[in-house]
């Protein structure tokens, strides 16, 4: 899952308007699906591309049911290309609801995606299908938990010919408010009572 | 998101056509004339620019380094287009696959090598040439940059001696000075935002891009929206939103002074005439009365006048003999269109009357409100929630924390809101190089400070969780998590922790 404050780097930096052309893989949740129809009503569509296909076919039930199904397509589709094409399994389905397998790219022709946002485990295997699908001067953008990803993912973005990389990392911080009173530190002493005993080190206690 | 009852795309017909409305303009991919763009130069250097074919005055509009350039050249280049600076003829737009980092090839060819600068003396002799050898080579323009920088290379004793890592950073500082290149860039929200903060963080009131990205996301932004928005950070926000809306619903900004001071900065978003008019000026007296009792009665003038306007409309006698007597076919078409232009601007611009009164449509209040002022944020938020629906998020940002939990706890309470989450963010970037991976030596410490909530119904909205409500709840969907329990009671736990019941525990997880 994206953050809230990731996803809004994201489509701040993709530079998301209306009627866009997007595409994203994986779905995943949905959150970030939602999040970028949201800035692509009324007219743009988002592919989405996800690999498992129990998760594909619960986000397409998902979208019709949140009445967004008109903005999206879901693909169930590998876009590394480690998969094998046409693979068909018994969904249990409707006919018409039955998605098929493909492996390898975008699938939607050349220079058709204003942007493409990745959230894959490798992702140097799709920038290349990236390049081939993206518009000119269109934006791509990867998400990767580690260094060592991110670290492939811009040399593959290099060598396909993107430029302009950027690399950030973003938190959120947030702040609880509260009301505390201060006091200031009580300036009553001990009362010390004359006829007690005080006790000084190596002297014999007096009586 | 409301279907739309016209669009009739169908997955298997148009699933790469966009069925767009005629109304809208796509953004282009070349720089058209009186277009702003952005300059990108190899030393982090961004500078703005105007491309424009002819322009008034006798410099022409591009300063950089002290000297002013011609931007016509800019003209019909496709966005990304690398640009190099000749300091006799300006910016020259250079063939794809060129870098802003000149002769790649000649970092490629560096060999690794095994050295480090244990014999390195830093005793500012190591160049052999002198510096009017340098200046004369700089002026004489039948020298390349690049035969400069290979001679300087020739003539530094130190060179072979250094490490490769150092030898590419010696070439690339050089290559800065004598080889300038620039990346001509779009000029969008992010591109935007990050060059004025660059520039002057405190003109924007240290608004950040990632501050900005969750102003956007966070005030749930989308085609079609009722904002509200009072924005004294050069009107960044405001051409953010337009841009995010593309056209589509309503921007009412707020401004101060005599007219809206932000259309400089608003111009360099490149907004379509939908996008702009989308906007709509609304003057701070007009909602921050004194005398909240006295209505301004009598005749609205501006409509009145626009009223009066007919269209087509003939030329005035002294305008005619004018155009007459111009030669050129070409201007009197120009002056002709914008002519035309002014008119429809006028017909279609709003009075400050109506656009008052389509704020205050009592049927379909704002459907967020975003406030980035420098002014009091709880007095003003306070007189702007009124015109918020119920239910819809508010966002306000501040330069500093202090006046923020002055509004928080004013708000909890007033208890006109609920989700308050005051916030801050931390944006770090990196530079990723093969064996050179580390974060950037410098990072901002100060984006703003962010508030959110969402606005409860002023009669029947609450800020607690009503145990009668709950119970109910629970019954009906099977106790929690949906398991029912045998004996038919709800209690999972007991009264145990009484800090969650609260919400003093740090995680706060809800329990319904």
């Amino acid at each position: 899952i994206v953050h809230e404050l990731d996803s809004a780097m994201v489509i701040f930096n993709l530079n998301i308007r209306p009627n866009m052309v997007i595409c994203e893989s994986g779905t995943g949740s949905g959150a970030m699906s939602h999040c970028i129809m949201r800035s692509i009503a009324p007219h743009g569509k988002l592919h989405s591309y996800e690999f498992n296909q129990s998760r594909a076919q619960t986000a397409k039930e998902e979208f019709k049911r949140n009445g967004v199904d008109h903005l999206v397509q879901v693909h169930w589709r590998d876009v590394c290309g480690k998969g094998i094409e046409g693979e068909k399994k018994d969904t249990g389905g409707k006919e018409e609801d039955e998605l098929t397998f493909g492996s390898g790219g975008f699938e939607i022709g050349p220079a058709a995606a204003d942007a493409i946002f990745l959230d894959l485990p490798e992702p140097w295997l799709a920038v290349p299908h990236a390049a081939h699908t993206m518009k000119s001067n269109g934006s791509i953008c990867s998400y990767s938990p580690c260094m060592e990803q991110t670290q492939r993912t811009s040399q593959a973005m290099r060598d396909c010919g993107f430029h302009s990389l950027k690399t950030i990392e973003v938190r959120l911080r947030e702040h609880y408010v509260d009301n505390v009173e201060l006091d200031t530190v009580p300036t009553a002493k001990i009362p010390r009572d004359l006829n007690v005993n005080t006790f000084i080190p190596g002297q014999e206690p007096t009586d | 998101m409301s279907q739309e009852a016209n669009s009739t795309s169908t997955d298997s017909e148009t699933k790469n056509e966009v069925q767009v409305d005629p109304f809208l303009v796509k953004p282009s991919n070349h720089v058209s004339d009186g277009d702003y763009v952005l300059l990108l130069f190899a030393d982090r250097r961004q500078i703005f620019a105007q491309a424009l074919s002819s322009w008034r005055g006798r410099s022409p509009p591009l300063k950089i380094n002290k000297r002013s350039y011609n931007t016509s050249n800019l003209i019909g280049l496709p966005y990304g287009t690398v640009l190099e600076l000749d300091l006799k003829n300006g910016l020259i737009p250079l063939p794809d696959g060129e870098d802003v980092i000149p002769d790649q090839s000649l970092l490629k060819s560096l060999e690794p090598c095994d050295n480090d600068n244990r014999d390195l003396t830093d005793n500012n002799k190591s160049q052999k040439l002198t510096e009017e050898q340098l200046h004369q080579l700089r002026d004489d323009p039948s020298i390349s940059g690049s035969a400069i920088v290979q001679t300087i290379i020739q003539n530094s004793t130190t060179f072979e001696s250094k490490t490769s890592f150092s030898k590419a950073k010696y070439i690339k500082k050089k290559q800065i000075k004598y080889q300038l290149r620039c990346r001509l860039v779009k000029c969008t929200s992010s591109t935007i935002c990050e060059a004025l903060y660059l520039k002057d963080a405190r003109k924007m009131m240290n608004l950040r891009e990632d501050s900005l990205a969750q102003i956007l996301s966070l005030s749930n932004i989308s085609a079609g929206s009722k904002i509200l928005c009072f924005d004294t950070a050069c009107g960044i926000v405001t051409g953010a939103c337009a841009q995010r809306m593309g056209g589509y619903g309503s921007i009412f900004s707020i401004y101060t002074g005599q007219a809206p001071c932000f259309i400089d900065l608003i111009a360099r978003f490149n907004l379509s005439f939908v996008e702009h008019s989308s906007i709509k000026w609304l003057h701070s007296g007009q909602l921050f009365h004194d005398d909240i009792n006295a209505k301004e009665s009598g005749l609205d003038y501006d409509v009145i006048d626009r009223n009066r306007l007919v269209w087509p409309c003939s030329l005035q006698s002294h305008t005619q003999i004018y155009v007459e007597k111009m030669k050129d076919k070409n201007y009197r078409l120009e002056f002709m269109t914008k002519r035309a232009s002014r008119f429809a601007r006028k017909l279609t611009r709003p009075s400050s009357d109506e656009i008052l009164q389509m704020l205050e449509n009592k049927e379909k209040k704002c459907d967020s409100l975003i406030l980035a002022c420098s002014y009091d944020p709880t007095a003003t938020l306070l007189s702007l929630l009124p015109y918020l629906e119920t239910s819809c998020p508010f966002v306000v940002f501040y330069e500093y924390m202090e006046p923020l939990i002055e509004c928080f706890r004013e708000i909890q309470k007033q208890g006109l809101a609920i989700n308050l989450r005051l916030t801050d963010t931390w944006m770090r970037e990196y530079q990723i190089l093969p064996n050179r991976t580390h974060p950037n030596m410098n990072m901002s410490q100060n984006g703003g400070f962010i508030l959110t909530g969402v606005k409860l119904c002023p009669t029947f909205g609450k800020n607690e969780i009503d145990d009668e409500i709950v119970k109910n709840f629970r019954k009906k969907s099977g106790g929690k998590r949906g398991k029912k329990r045998q004996d038919g009671s709800n209690n999972s736990r007991g009264d145990g922790d009484k800090r969650r019941k609260r919400g003093k525990t740090a995680t706060n997880n809800d329990e319904v």
